[in-house]
């Protein structure tokens, strides 16, 4: 049979033509099939591009955003199809935490980071000294430089046990009237302190960590916050701990200088931060921190002390290095340190001791009193100054202190106050 | 020789077949590829959108003023900001002055 077909072939031009047909087609199909995935993969990096650009979108979106968000958000945006941006607002310690996706086809995009207010360390207040109807007194080799916000009475130079004001002048820099009460937080902020102290526990079996395995354990911000629990005091020694990270003891938290921290959480009633410790951490405490000698904690860190006692506000206890903040000498603190009570009126304790030859660079908030012993570069909110010297408790007196909007960036971030614009402080990863 | 030998003469009608199918097979090729060629070339907008690009850089640090309005290798660019009820938003449209193309970008923009 097929001899026989060969054998009637006959039409050889016929046949070199579908020939030279099959081949051309061949060569087209091949030359589109090119071609196509050549667009699509052009498309393809186009979108991871744009995908990267949008997100810039959405971390300006929540900049502006005041409320936090429940769930992830769609935002409205006019753009092509497969193109979405996504958005979340959460609370991460004292500062807000951003968190954009951004998805085209199958291609997405994350970018997270920490949030604050901006501090224009140029404009915004150097030290804001709440009214209390109680002058300013400067003692000794004291120098405030920028922008003073203080109260009605002013500033004057005084004298403690012999030493009088050293200085060739009052304030280096311009002064303006404070008011009654110091600046808004806003409420999100109060709430989610209350939340982490409170009621914060890792909420299912998958979001433990354990503490006791050795070496290294992180936690990307992109994944869900994970965390550690003990009713007991936990002391962290000879661990690097990374990321999104919440740790929180019923009683004590010890920080041994072996141990590394990285943007995680301490929740505890009682943190404490041994000599010569490194790290970059909030600390959330509800009685007393305290920081060793020599320590380094980089930006953005928060050491933040909120006391309720606004059903009990005359137990005082007896001793003195309760409820308060203890930055020892040599220490560097990058960040914001703050201190909240409930209670309104003042009392004669000390909430806030900066010792000689410590540093703060950033801000202090403290609703209470503040020993100043160091220097700050950046800003300082509080309701009172104390100078405990020779036996005496002196108020509103800086002794051998330094404020200064020296020696730091020109913008930078801050917590969160209200219906102030907010800034990005960390990138995340 | 030995393979042409085995081609014998084509009668005519069959060589008229041959060459007009031939032909036509020719023609779809070119039509095909002038298509594939003129796409690739028209949907080419590199040039624009990083001009584009460059242009969104220059808002962002404060070197041009808005509205601006240029022309770039033959696409009109306008550059606006429109006010929606809670937020600023900066549009950035080009339009092809041949084919009436045209990329709209939009960005949210903060005012300083």
């Amino acid at each position: 049979m097929i001899l026989k077909l060969k054998h009637k072939l006959k039409s050889g031009a016929l046949q070199f033509t579908v020939f030279v047909a099959v081949l051309i087609a061949l060569l087209l199909s091949g030359l589109i099939l090119y071609a196509y995935t050549f667009i699509y993969m052009k498309e393809q990096s186009k979108g991871a591009i744009e995908n990267i650009q949008l997100s810039e979108i959405g971390i300006s979106h929540l900049l502006e955003q005041q409320e936090m968000n429940v769930d992830t958000i769609t935002i409205d945006f006019a753009n092509k199809e497969n193109q979405s941006i996504k958005v979340h607002l959460s609370p991460w310690g004292i500062f807000e935490k951003a968190f954009t996706i951004t998805q085209f086809r199958k291609k997405s995009f994350v970018k997270t980071a920490i949030i604050g207010s901006i501090i224009n360390s140029k404009e915004s207040p150097t030290l804001f000294l709440q009214e209390t109807q109680n002058p300013l007194t400067l003692v000794g080799n004291t120098a405030i430089r920028g922008n003073a916000y203080l109260p009605s009475q002013g500033v004057k130079p005084g004298y403690i046990a012999g030493n009088s004001y050293y200085g060739s002048q009052i304030i280096y820099g311009s002064i303006k009237r404070s008011t009654p009460s110091l600046p808004k937080l806003n409420k999100n902020v109060i709430d989610a302190l209350l939340f982490y102290l409170k009621d914060y526990k890792p909420s299912g079996q998958e979001d433990y960590v354990n503490l006791e395995a050795n070496g290294k354990i992180v936690n990307s911000f992109k994944a869900k916050t994970k965390g550690a629990y003990s009713k007991n005091a936990i002391v962290l020694e000879d661990k690097e701990i990374t990321g999104n990270i919440i740790i929180k003891s019923d009683i004590l938290i010890r920080i041994k200088n072996t141990a590394l921290l990285k943007d995680v959480i301490l929740i505890a009633p009682i943190i404490e931060i041994e000599d010569s410790s490194i790290g970059n951490f909030q600390a959330i405490a509800s009685k007393k921190i305290t920081v060793g000698k020599e320590c380094k904690l980089n930006y953005p860190s928060a050491l933040i002390l909120f006391q309720e006692n606004k059903n009990n506000p005359n137990a005082i206890s007896n001793n003195t290095s309760d409820n308060q903040i203890f930055i020892d000498s040599g220490s560097i603190v990058k960040g914001s340190i703050c201190y909240f009570q409930t209670k309104e009126e003042a009392n004669f304790q000390t909430q806030i001791v900066l010792e000689k030859d410590a540093r703060i660079k950033g801000q202090v908030y403290c609703n209470g009193n503040f020993e100043l012993r160091g220097t700050v570069s950046g800003s300082v909110y509080t309701r009172q100054f104390v100078a405990n010297q020779s036996g005496s408790i002196f108020i509103n007196h800086i002794y051998n202190g330094t404020i200064e909007n020296e020696n730091i960036p020109t913008i930078f971030g801050g917590i969160v106050f209200e219906n102030e614009p907010k800034t990005i402080m960390k990138w995340l990863y | 020789m030995v393979v042409l030998k085995k081609i014998k003469s084509a009668s005519l009608v069959e060589v008229i077949v041959a060459s007009v199918l031939i032909v036509i097979i020719f023609i779809i090729a070119s039509l095909v590829l002038n298509n594939l060629i003129l796409n690739t070339y028209s949907k080419n907008t590199h040039p624009i959108e990083n001009r584009l690009n460059e242009l969104e850089y220059e808002i962002q640090n404060d070197l041009i003023k808005l509205p601006y309005q240029e022309n770039y290798k033959g696409w009109d660019i306008e550059i606006k900001t429109v006010r929606t009820d809670s937020k600023v938003l900066l549009t950035l449209l080009a339009i092809d002055q041949k084919s009436n193309k045209e990329i709209i970008r939009e960005r949210n923009y903060v005012e300083k």
